[in-house]
């Protein structure tokens, strides 16, 4: 048990001067305390969604509040259309590594320079036709609403006509 | 008489009684005079009201609380936005082939 009249004491006993100093280093050690215990809690979630490797599909099942017969047929679809995105990275690659290469050996536009340059467009024209069906496959599990914001997002985010032709090579070299 | 007198005073016996917040009623005096003085801004007016030290605890855990939960707050809702905004591209990146590459 504390004795009242020791602890008035050393109440007493501190000059105001350090009383303020004492107060401010109290203050200050309190709120470092309860800032980083906070933002450790409240971040936690998003931290560890973000670490998760499939984070991303987590992300798309709050975001667009799907139920969880949605989010499964979606899960499905997106792991259907992983091979083919991968195969779609390597065309990508293969199609704009060989027009790179051409366009550094050529003077002029060569018949092979100019085959090379049609490959990229196609390979690029097949890239987009079949994200944007990825991408249609995928709004059209959603309620309406929230079918309509996703195709909106991904029109900004992913059909981007102003897209170069040498994503791929930069994204490589980067 | 003055012998009686004498008696009188040597058998007086004086027995002080000091108040209990003597000390605390003394400070306050002195922080009061204080106020006067151009340290009084830095020091004076913290000393008024006297906080008694389980008082100053209680103070600054409670504004160090709201300090820090009040900051806490603001900085976990801008670190929240960038992680969900970093979601939502790793989520762009796992199904758009031009931003693939930057995950493989």
């Amino acid at each position: 048990m504390s004795n009242p009249s020791i602890r008035t004491n050393i109440s007493e006993s501190i000059k105001p001067e350090f009383r303020l100093i004492l107060m401010v280093l109290g203050v200050l050690a309190v709120g470092t305390i309860a800032f980083y215990a906070y933002h450790f809690i409240a971040t936690r979630e998003l931290r560890k969604m973000v670490a998760t490797p499939n984070g991303e599909m987590e992300w798309l099942r709050q975001e667009f509040h799907l139920s969880d017969s949605q989010f499964k047929r979606i899960v499905e679809l997106h792991a259907d259309y992983v091979p083919v995105c991968n195969e779609m990275c390597r065309r990508i690659s293969e199609a704009n590594e060989k027009l790179d290469r051409l366009i550094s050996n050529n003077k002029e536009v060569t018949p092979e320079l100019q085959s090379a340059i049609q490959e990229a467009g196609v390979v690029q024209e097949d890239c987009r036709r079949h994200t944007l069906a990825h991408i249609y496959q995928i709004s059209a599990q959603m309620d309406p609403v929230e079918a309509e914001r996703y195709l909106r997002l991904m029109k900004s985010r992913v059909i981007r006509s102003d897209l170069a032709s040498d994503t791929a090579v930069r994204a490589t070299t980067e | 008489m003055d012998d009686e007198l004498k008696k009188e005073l040597a058998s007086w016996k004086v027995q002080p009684q000091i108040p209990p917040d003597f000390q605390r009623s003394v400070w306050t005096r002195i922080s009061l005079r204080e106020l006067g003085s151009p340290k009084a801004w830095l020091f004076g007016i913290w000393t008024i009201p006297q906080f008694s030290l389980p008082q100053l605890v209680a103070f600054a855990i409670l504004l160090g609380a709201l300090a820090g939960t009040g900051l806490g707050f603001v900085e976990s809702s801008q670190a929240n936005t960038k992680n969900w905004k970093t979601l939502e591209s790793k989520y762009v990146q796992s199904i758009n082939p031009y931003e693939h590459f930057r995950i493989y």
